[in-house]
């Protein structure tokens, strides 16, 4: 039988559930009867700090497309002395 | 004497008769470099603007060697421009790439070297792995990067396929990898590319990043609207279940 995500996941929410209950049974504070919300909470947190951290911190490199510019025109060269010959456009240059 | 390996690169296209003379004269470029032995198979489906043709044009000046044209009637999708791809393929390699210029040849010579370090299964560009200081993207709005890192985000989460960028789809596969993976694909679209390294990562290949820098396509821009994102979470729920 494959296991997918699917049951990873369910296995570790089980595991979870059974530990906050028996949590529970040893103390009624509050953040231990709560823990589930405040888990969700954390996660939720969590995940928007990360998305904002890499949004912010998104990788760019600005010359790239300059230098691809520079790439086509010796492509463009390249081919011409190759003897390529593109297609006639309707629009001219 | 190190074994001598052939490369295949797979290019799908739809209406690239501006890109292709320049990506395959790039792509020639950076293996001759290497002096690597290599093919080139163009997999277009039934391009209106004259592709088919520029191909030929080319195959006269490089040969039927380096370039094949396996042409299909119609847009069919990418996973069967893939399998229809590696048909024809005699090399022990295939690189997998776009022919718009978003993916630039002048990487093969390092995906080659990086595939040799450790004999890898896989290597896969990444456009935004933090660990990676060379790679990056030119030109994304504030939103496209916010939508890019919020699927990124979702889907590793959901898959843990432990790969940066999971939609990229600049990559360097041993044959029968790919061959392998491919027939087992069941997803469409952007959820596409995510579920061939997922699967990868599943049946314990060994995947390897290099950093690329992306720019996107001089001419146009593709776009992800409200319909895309829903097909994206349901793909990747799919995913969630199979996987």
């Amino acid at each position: 039988m494959k296991i997918t995500q699917f049951h990873k996941w369910l296995t570790f929410l089980i595991l979870f559930i059974v530990l906050w209950l028996v949590l529970k049974t040893q103390s009624q504070n509050h953040f231990v009867v709560f823990l589930p919300i405040y888990a969700i909470i954390a996660f939720g947190v969590y995940s928007l700090g990360f998305i904002f951290w890499r949004v912010t911190h998104f990788p760019t490199c600005d010359d790239a497309t300059e230098k691809l510019r520079k790439d086509i025109k010796e492509a463009e060269e390249d081919l011409k002395k190759r003897g390529y010959k593109a297609p006639q456009k309707k629009k001219e240059k | 004497m190190s074994k001598s390996y052939k490369y295949s690169v797979l290019l799908p296209t739809y209406n690239e008769s501006e890109n292709l003379p320049l990506v395959v004269s790039m792509i020639v470029k950076a293996f001759e470099s290497i002096e690597a032995d290599f093919e080139i198979i163009v997999v277009d489906d039934g391009s209106p603007d004259g592709t088919q043709e520029v191909c030929k044009q080319l195959i006269k000046i490089y040969g039927s060697e380096r370039l094949l044209l396996k042409p299909r009637e119609k847009k069919l999708g990418l996973g069967t421009a893939y399998i229809h791809g590696l048909k024809f393929a005699s090399g022990n390699f295939v690189f997998i790439m776009d022919a718009d210029l978003s993916h630039h040849p002048k990487y093969i010579p390092e995906m080659i070297e990086r595939q040799k370090t450790q004999d890898f299964d896989v290597v896969t560009g990444t456009r935004y792995s933090p660990k990676i200081p060379t790679c990056g993207v030119a030109g994304w709005p504030f939103k496209r990067k916010l939508i890019s890192t919020t699927a990124n985000y979702i889907a590793t989460t959901l898959l843990n396929p432990k790969v940066s960028d999971l939609t990229g789809s600049y990559r360097l596969y041993k044959k029968e990898v790919l061959e392998n993976i491919v027939q087992k694909v069941i997803s469409k679209g952007y959820v596409f590319q995510m579920e061939i390294i997922a699967r990868a990562r599943k049946e314990g290949y060994t995947i390897s990043e290099v950093g690329i820098e992306f720019v996107d396509r001089l001419f146009g821009e593709s776009c992800f609207n409200t319909s895309e994102i829903t097909g994206f979470l349901a793909g990747l729920v799919k995913l969630f279940f199979e996987l």
